[in-house]
């Protein structure tokens, strides 16, 4: 795939690193010629230096033929025009853009752009440490409206089914972890002792989770097998 | 009427100066008190809100949301494009002009809206215009 990154911050230039290793052909563009050095000497992508918010700029990194477009520039302003940019004038199906203020972030989506706000994550994330939460907030999505959270089903809950762990608009079970398994369940699904269940899971009803699966002491791991 | 003016430079205050003069309401959001400062003293009224004006509640509180008109004049055009994004979620739908530098950025405002199309002004545009007008003279 082609990704156009404006932004080459350490977050731009973190990501082009990640995407040039798993050999996806990679441009980064930015107004400081100095901050590619932050790419490396392994770097195989391209570097254009220019604004990410003109669009000859874009045409001539290549936003015509781009598979994904992401805006990391250190401006929430900057990155949801760069990223209209990309999606009214390029027509680049894959937007990202990076927004430190979470109220934007929602408006921006109504755009059809997708956002990642940091400032949330991050928050969550250090509350998270400091308060040695038994969850994974990586996995949360879209500005805390739900999380995902692990439990493990205790030998009480054993030989019940899915759905009686499952709240309409609350809590939903969404894949569980059986040894090296992962599956999605269905309602008449069985749970074993020992298997990690993963949850969506709405704000308020995060006590009720933790309820639930009371006797089991929750895990904080991702749903990988 | 009522005219939110996001944008406190040389432009801004021109704007704010005339309209004034023709009794209209005006608030103009500047984000540097200085600047905003500097405006009310001379212009010996008290128009000014400070603030960033891309913040949706900064312009709530410049009263976006009875705007007849919202004039985007700051300097920068992705700022101008955030201002004139928030005033387009109004329900009052107040109309938009924008100021932009890059000729090539018109296209994105104007996409924003179909029905009720975003007026964008560009000095550069109107200058090459003019000029392109006057090659165009001297060479017929």
């Amino acid at each position: 795939m082609r990704y156009l990154i404006v932004g080459c911050g350490r977050v731009g230039a973190a990501l082009a690193k990640l995407l040039d290793a798993d050999n996806h052909e990679v441009i980064v563009v930015d107004e400081n010629p100095a901050a590619f050095k932050r790419l490396g000497t392994r770097f195989k992508g391209h570097v254009v230096v220019g604004t990410g918010i003109d669009y000859d700029v874009l045409k001539r990194s290549g936003a015509g033929r781009a598979d994904g477009f992401i805006a990391v520039t250190n401006g929430d302003n900057r990155n949801v025009m760069a990223a209209l940019i990309a999606q009214r004038m390029f027509k680049i199906k894959r937007i990202v853009a990076r927004i430190y203020d979470p109220p934007r972030g929602q408006m921006y989506r109504e755009l059809g752009i997708d956002t990642v706000c940091p400032t949330t994550i991050g928050a969550k994330l250090i509350r998270d440490v400091l308060t040695e939460a038994p969850w994974d907030t990586l996995q949360s999505f879209d500005y805390g409206q739900v999380t995902s959270l692990s439990a493990t089903v205790s030998a009480e809950n054993a030989g019940k089914r899915v759905a009686e762990f499952e709240r309409p608009g609350r809590i939903r079970i969404a894949a569980i972890r059986s040894g090296k398994r992962v599956r999605v369940p269905a309602n008449d699904t069985l749970l074993s002792e020992g298997d990690e269940i993963n949850a969506i899971v709405a704000p308020e009803a995060i006590s009720e989770f933790a309820t639930l699966f009371e006797t089991a002491e929750p895990v904080a791991t991702r749903m990988t097998a | 009427m009522f005219i939110l003016i996001v944008g406190g430079g040389k432009v801004g205050s021109h704007l704010t100066r005339a309209l004034l003069q023709q009794d209209h309401e005006v608030v103009v959001v500047e984000k540097a008190e200085r600047k905003a400062k500097a405006m009310e003293q001379l212009l010996e009224r008290d128009v000014t809100v400070v603030g960033d004006g891309c913040d949706p509640e900064v312009l709530a509180q410049a009263g976006v949301a009875r705007a007849d008109v919202v004039v985007a004049d700051t300097g920068d055009d992705e700022d101008n494009l955030v201002v004139v994004l928030i005033a387009k979620k109004q329900a009052n739908k107040p109309r938009c002009i924008a100021r932009v530098n890059n000729p090539r950025n018109k296209m994105i405002f104007e996409s924003l809206d179909a029905e009720d199309p975003v007026t964008v002004i560009s000095s550069t545009e109107i200058i090459l215009n003019i000029l392109n007008e006057h090659v165009q003279a001297m060479s017929s």
